[in-house]
């Protein structure tokens, strides 16, 4: 199927209507994982921002850093220690998670406990990699490639997005509801704790998931930015995800198309959430025009 | 519509090893409207929030359903809300339904609608939750506790922060649910109030100190010579 989809990419672009760059099979991989990876992380960012739990993606995010270390060292594939990757990401989610039920910890300490945990042990374990890999991998790794997306990682993409997509119609109420007032949500016998272990899982799968692409270091960032800027534009809920959503797929996209466009030897997850912070100022501007604004008629 | 009972036997709740209610007997008849009052930290918050399952418990605490299991509608103690988070008390409505997702375009729906009209919402729908003054959020969240037609309501002071209109309005939806048959607990510091709509009132502090109808609990504390605080 992914070949017959380059063919007609390959077709558009000696018809003229795509750049030429569309000829080459992984820029078209790329571009299919970006509009997958754009609507998941805008869509579970907007969850991410009303629980005030920026930090967890970022934590999630460097423990894929340490999964891929160990999957590497476990003899997994260097391109695809899918294994490891998913096994420790979100053992470390759900660890989290557990963790913060047992403790008066506040959360973000918690996190920022886990976060350096999960740093230091994928730096450290790095050390035993590089020796093994070629250090490029690595970079791939930290950072993201636009060379990396094979077909199985676009079945893994659209798998889980089938996942939140089918979340986002039937939970979605249940889940925004359960960020803002657990109180009610518990009183109306929503399954708070299944939502709250749902939502860390969600977090770690959507990460491994678009890590290849972003990079272990940046993919927290696509969770956060696109909704943060969409917070300020949006005068509601339903603004809030349509605006997270279009600049968290319209961020990957360039990111990945653009540099490959113009040749510039950046990598992707860097380029992705560069434009993403475009967006953010964006976001800032038009919020200042709008409160700038209102203050003026006031 | 009939409203549930209630049975507490024994109801002790602890929360992060504090012991803040103990043995607890209490027996609310459906279809009444209880007051709860006490001092601040009494545990009558706690109370509400076993009741509505909240919180663990040991000991008992059943409702008898005359029409079967039905919806509670419990209105939490009013919280400060973040004003810059882009979330309308439409959206905060809608979030209670369990149709059609927040994040979708909305096609109207008769739930809301009603009680929308019924609490007099309707201007408020487009503001954002943090925006809006005490009172205003006080009726949103009655409006989320109406909204799938309970036969019980759980009120954590539900007139807080309400102006007198807004007193006023709120007292006269409690009225005409109450008329309806159903149950309400609530609880309120405003002695007028507990008098002139409480048919029993429950005096909270670690535990149940007094229960009776409010005139007659009023003056058996008066002649304790125990300070009460008049609201208004």
């Amino acid at each position: 199927m992914l070949a017959s989809i380059h063919d007609v990419f390959s077709s558009l672009v000696a018809l003229g209507l795509l750049p030429a760059i569309f000829d080459y099979g992984f820029v078209v991989n790329a571009f299919l994982a970006c509009l997958m990876i754009g609507p998941l992380l805008g869509m579970l960012g907007t969850l991410v921002v009303v629980k005030r739990l920026a930090f967890l993606s970022e934590a999630v995010g460097h423990s894929a850093l340490t999964g891929v270390s160990i999957g590497i060292l476990m003899g997994e594939p260097a391109t695809e220690p899918w294994i490891s990757l998913f096994a420790f990401s979100v053992l470390f989610a759900l660890t989290l998670q557990w963790v913060r039920g047992r403790t008066t910890v506040p959360y973000d300490a918690l996190i920022g406990v886990f976060l350096a945990f999960a740093l230091a042990l994928g730096a450290a374990l790095l050390m035993f990699v590089a020796k093994k890999i070629n250090a490029h991998l690595v970079e791939q790794v930290l950072f993201g490639s636009i060379l990396t997306a094979s077909a199985y990682d676009l079945i893994i993409l659209a798998v889980i997005t089938t996942i939140v997509m089918g979340l986002a119609f039937f939970s979605a109420n249940h889940a925004y509801l359960n960020a803002l007032s657990p109180d009610i949500a518990r009183s109306r016998r929503i399954a708070v704790t299944l939502h709250d272990y749902g939502f860390v899982l969600l977090i770690a799968l959507v990460t491994v998931a678009a890590v290849k692409i972003i990079g272990a270091i940046l993919v927290g960032a696509l969770l956060l930015i696109p909704a943060a800027s969409a917070r300020l534009m949006a005068r509601d809920l339903r603004g809030m995800v349509g605006y997270s959503v279009l600049i968290a797929t319209t961020s990957a996209l360039i990111g990945v198309l653009l540099p490959m466009y113009m040749k510039w030897a950046i990598g992707t997850g860097p380029a992705i959430i560069l434009v993403a912070c475009v967006w953010f100022v964006i976001a800032i501007s038009v919020y200042s025009l709008r409160k700038g604004g209102s203050t003026a008629c006031a | 519509m009939m409203g549930p009972s209630l049975y507490l036997a024994n109801v002790n709740v602890t929360v992060k090893g504090m012991p803040l209610l103990e043995s607890l007997d209490l027996n609310l008849d459906g279809g009444q409207w209880h007051g709860i009052a006490g001092p601040n930290g009494g545990g009558k918050s706690t109370l509400l929030k076993a009741i509505a399952g909240l919180h663990n418990h040991s000991g008992s605490i059943k409702l008898h359903w005359p029409e079967g299991r039905n919806h509670a509608g419990y209105m939490p103690q009013l919280s400060p809300f973040d004003a810059s988070l882009p979330v309308t008390a439409l959206d905060f409505l809608r979030m209670h339904c369990d149709k059609r997702p927040v994040w979708r375009r909305f096609k109207g729906d008769p739930k809301i609608d009603a009680v929308v009209e019924r609490v007099g919402i309707n201007k408020l729908l487009g503001k954002r939750l943090g925006t809006l003054s005490s009172g205003e959020r006080q009726r949103v969240l009655l409006s989320c506790a109406l909204l799938n037609e309970p036969h019980i309501l759980l009120l954590d002071e539900p007139l807080a922060g309400v102006d007198k209109h807004g007193r006023e309005q709120i007292l006269e939806i409690l009225v005409q649910f109450k008329a309806n048959g159903g149950t309400i607990v609530m609880i309120e510091h405003d002695w007028q109030i507990l008098q002139a709509h409480c048919d029993t009132l429950s005096w909270i502090d670690g535990g149940l100190q007094g229960h009776d109808d409010p005139t007659t609990l009023l003056q058996s504390f008066q002649s304790l010579h125990i300070g009460l605080r008049h609201a208004s």
